[in-house]
């Protein structure tokens, strides 16, 4: 019988699909009973808390193989990346910086390629991340930032809203729901840099924006 | 947190430094971009107080809040600084943002030693923000107050002709504020020095970002105010320069900074707007102000506001105000400080210490001089015992503040208002906050008013030297009697303090009453005067002008009065003055009056009780310029307490009948020294000379400061105090 999973902070599909014991996110997202949440949500990596996932039953897949032979089974399963681009205060790339990102206790030496670009793989099961920076030459270097993955809501989420204008650096405070005077700034802020009407409400235009700025 | 100072306060940011970055994992070619923010760690504000009025002039008190600048750099060290100016909501926006921007100018260039910056200030003004003189003055007081620093500063009136004196003055002034440790870079500021106007590194935010908003209710009251001093300082908060500190390495391009230059119009302002911006920064609630600590939603401008959203720094100073007071010499030291007591009322100077004998070998016959040096020990003011002083304590000052002073006769209105009635009044020690003048004094006639005073500023000081009446630092006021001694004080914030205090106390009323008859002896019966007694003539204008200003100097209110019973037509009547003509009794020639005829004449003209009489005769057969009768010798005569005057030595006797009615008062025995002042055998330092007593033996013939016109609280070397003899007199009762 069909499982249904509730999303929590933190959840996204892979992790999911991993939980349940399933090889490809996709497994689950492109099931059939997952189609309105995959229409509303679009992207399997950002779900909003509280967001029913349809689990299904698992089924067997049978591979005919000779039994006196040992064999080598390579299961298909996508590749979860994590990707991050560092740019200043004026959206210009910090490139070609060295940094070091810790993910699972996994140290990976990395360096932003011209476009501020880092990009690793992760397992699903992986949660947080501390990105620290030496050389270049912003604030952000000698910082131990944290890194919280899976914690991106959808952009039609005040809190969605306000974690891509924090991670823009327009928006400092706690992700929550609330449409307060700091979120309000901020997103005046992210209007008024963009060149959109500004008006404090974070409307469908300004959504399409911040989606295309901050990249997801 | 948040040190308050008495000019500002400094504290760290409560903002983390390092928000998390939230990624959404990816499958596709999703990214997830972060950019650095711009974060505040840390924030410096000085207040209004620290400025001179209206003006970007930085007051020496900073030092205070610059102590607070050096910890707070030390605890976030490489933080990039960026200056903010704010004016309160008087005035346009452009002016506004124009002397915003040069009060944060002054303190960049405090900072960073500039002194070209401060010279563009100097010669540039805006409005009232006129730096001149009294800047520079400020800063040469500072540096001569300075441990070791009396006179090697530039002398702020070399400085203000010469532009290389300027510099140096400058130099020192910001060295001796900011001290040998707290020095910054240009490059330590947010826009690293790279935009010549200062852009990133410095700006005015005009009045944009108001703390405080009075309510409908206090807007309209201040507005129907005419003096706008009780606004100007509840608007302070308002005006203040914020120094934010950023997050060590933040960067930022000049040229992308939304800031307009320090010196640029609004219009880069209202570009950074919140789109109610306009509301937030003028919306008025009824009955309460708003405030920016308590609902944040004050500011125009939208990215001042993302910088100092959760600033400690922007809260609301509690106003600290100023008291003005009359003090006296508590301890008779000669300086006064916080402990010396204030008065509720004061007396007019007696000069007793004012006179010194000729220097040696001036010569027989050389007059006494007029003790009248910039030490106070050596100045006639300061050395004398009704000495006063006035004395500000202003937490928000620091130097030197100006206090108006004048006298106010009986109705309040003005007695002696000078052109400059200003005084300087320095502080006690740096950081004192208390602030006091020189001994000040009340004269009651016009030579004592015009004499000219030592200032009693120190060489090199503006007003240094004798300032004369009308001019400022003058020590000295005419008062009157009945009258009061109004000093007003305007506080840097705040509004004007008044303080008015009585001539003589008032509550036991210490004022005395002394009445006297007039009479001037007829010719011949039925004829004239011996002297002229038109209304207006020199026995009202003068004679009884001398007794008027003698009397009051000891607290005593001369009224004159003809006799209950004289018949009208033998009084002249001057103003509230009278005189009465008497004819010569029968057998006494109005020109030999003798000693019969003085008891013939007095029989003749009975007195009121406890009544002086004082009497013209045409001429005195004693040749005396004047004769009395006190009471201690003459009780049984008709002649008891009365005074003659000898008319054939009017023109030069004018302090006789002062002089006379002196005898009656002091009741001293013609048998003791004549009667007469008899100044004590000379100690080391006594100055209560002979020549300028009133009471001496043989009074002065012309009007003047140095002549005999003194009445002294001390005793004599017969031990007669005239203040306290004569006020004690039968013939002077309480006032009325």
């Amino acid at each position: 019988m069909a499982k249904e999973h509730t999303v929590q902070q933190g959840d996204h599909m892979s992790q999911i699909a991993k939980k349940y014991g399933f090889v490809d996110y996709k497994t689950i997202w492109d099931h059939a009973d997952n189609a309105e949440l995959k229409r509303k949500r679009q992207n399997p990596n950002v779900l909003f808390p509280g967001d029913v996932v349809r689990i299904p039953d698992r089924t067997v897949r049978e591979e005919s193989r000779p039994t006196d032979q040992r064999h080598r089974f390579k299961v298909n399963a996508p590749r979860l990346k994590l990707r991050i681009v560092l740019e200043d205060m004026y959206e210009l790339p910090i490139a070609h910086a060295p940094c070091d990102l810790f993910v699972d206790n996994e140290k990976h030496e990395l360096q932003t390629d011209s476009k501020g670009k880092i990009e690793v793989d992760i397992p699903p099961t992986a949660t947080r991340g501390l990105l620290s920076l030496r050389t270049s030459e912003t604030a952000l270097d000698e910082l131990a930032i944290p890194v919280n993955i899976g914690h991106v809501d959808p952009v039609d989420e005040v809190t969605g809203q306000k974690g891509r204008l924090g991670n823009l650096g327009y928006y400092i405070g706690p992700i929550d729901a609330t449409e307060d005077d700091a979120f309000k700034l901020a997103v005046e802020e992210f209007q008024c840099e963009h060149g959109l009407h500004v008006d404090g409400v974070c409307g469908s235009q300004t959504q399409a924006k911040l989606k295309t700025v901050h990249g997801c | 947190m948040s040190p308050r100072t008495k000019g500002g306060s400094a504290g760290s940011h409560v903002v983390p430094e390092t928000p998390p970055i939230l990624v959404a994992p990816a499958t596709g070619s999703e990214l997830n971009t972060v950019s650095v923010a711009i974060i505040p760690v840390a924030c410096w504000r000085v207040d209004d107080i620290r400025f001179e009025f209206d003006s970007s002039v930085v007051m020496p008190g900073v030092k205070t809040e610059l102590d607070e600048l050096k910890k707070l750099r030390t605890q976030h060290p490489g933080a990039p600084m960026s200056v903010f100016g704010h004016a309160d909501p008087v005035g346009s926006d452009a002016y506004n943002k124009a002397l915003s921007g040069r009060r944060a100018t002054a303190i960049y260039a405090l900072l960073t030693r500039d002194t070209a910056l401060w010279e563009d200030l100097f010669s540039n003004t805006l409005g009232n923000d006129r730096w001149g003189l009294p800047a520079l003055q400020t800063m040469q007081d500072t540096l001569d107050a300075a441990p070791g620093g009396a006179g090697r500063a530039p002398r702020a009136k070399d400085a203000e002709k010469n532009p290389g004196l300027r510099k140096t003055l400058f130099e020192q002034y910001m060295n001796e504020l900011c001290g040998p440790d707290l020095k910054v870079a240009k490059t330590d500021f947010l826009g690293r020095g790279a935009d010549a106007g200062g852009k990133a590194d410095f700006q005015g935010c005009s009045e944009f970002n108001p703390v405080l908003l009075f309510s409908e209710k206090e807007q309209q009251r201040f507005d129907a105010a005419t003096d706008k001093s009780e606004r100007n300082a509840a608007n302070s908060p308002n005006r203040r320069v914020m120094v934010l500190l950023f997050r060590k390495g933040s960067k930022v391009v000049p040229s992308k900074w939304p800031c307009p230059r320090a010196k640029e119009g609004t219009a880069g302002c209202e570009k950074r707007f919140w789109s109610d911006g306009q509301t937030r920064r003028s919306r008025r609630l009824p009955d309460a102000e708003r405030r920016f600590p308590d609902t944040r939603d004050t500011f125009a401008c939208r990215f001042y506001q993302r910088l100092t959203t959760s600033s400690p720094c922007e809260d609301i100073p509690v106003l600290e105000t100023a008291k003005l007071e009359f003090v006296l010499d508590g301890n008779g030291d000669r300086k006064i400080d916080a402990s010396d007591p204030a008065t509720t009322f004061l007396r007019m100077g007696l000069w007793d210490n004012a006179f010194d004998p000729p220097p040696a070998g001036s010569g027989a016959g050389a007059a006494n001089v007029l003790a009248n040096d910039v030490a106070e020990d050596k100045n006639f003011v300061g050395a004398d015992t009704r000495r006063f002083y006035l004395r500000v304590t202003d937490p928000n000052a620091s130097g030197r503040v100006k206090v108006n002073w004048r006298t106010l006769k009986e109705d309040n209105s003005d007695l002696d208002r000078p052109g400059d009635q200003s005084l300087t009044l320095l502080e006690t020690q740096t950081g004192s906050s208390v602030f006091v003048s020189r001994a000040l004094m009340l004269v009651t006639d016009t030579d004592d008013q015009n004499q000219e005073t030592d200032s009693g500023l120190a060489a090199g000081d503006a007003n240094a030297g004798k300032r004369k009446h009308g001019e400022a630092d003058h020590r000295i006021r005419k008062a009157s009697l009945r009258g009061f001694v109004e000093a007003e004080y305007q506080p840097k914030s705040g509004p004007k303090i008044v303080q008015k205090l009585p001539v003589f106390n008032r509550d036991p009323d210490d004022r005395r009453t002394l009445p006297l008859h007039i009479f001037v002896m007829r010719r011949t019966v039925g004829g004239q005067g011996v002297i002229p007694t038109a209304a207006g003539s020199a026995v009202f204008t003068r004679d009884l002008r001398i007794i008027r200003e003698t009397y009051e100097r000891i607290g005593m209110s001369v009224t004159t009065s003809a006799p209950r019973g004289t018949a009208e037509a033998n009084i002249v009547r001057d103003g509230g003055d009278a005189l009465v003509l008497v004819d010569p009794p029968a057998g006494v020639n109005s020109f030999a009056v003798d000693d019969a005829a003085e008891q013939a004449i007095g029989a003749a003209t009975p007195a009121d009780p406890n009544t002086i009489r004082v009497y013209y005769a045409g001429r005195l057969t004693s040749g005396n310029r004047g004769e009395a009768a006190p009471m201690v010798d003459f009780a049984a005569r008709t002649d008891a307490a009365t005074a003659f005057v000898n008319g054939g030595s009017f023109a030069t006797a004018m302090y006789s009948p002062a002089h006379e009615s002196g005898h009656v008062l002091t009741n001293k025995s013609n048998a003791v020294n004549g009667g007469h002042y008899n100044a004590p055998a000379a100690p080391p330092g006594n100055k209560l000379l002979n020549d300028q007593n009133l009471m001496r033996n043989a009074t002065s013939t012309s009007e003047g400061v140095l002549e005999s016109k003194r009445l002294w609280d001390a005793a004599d070397q017969d031990g007669v105090n005239e203040f306290t003899s004569m006020r004690a007199s039968q013939f002077t009762r309480a006032f009325a």
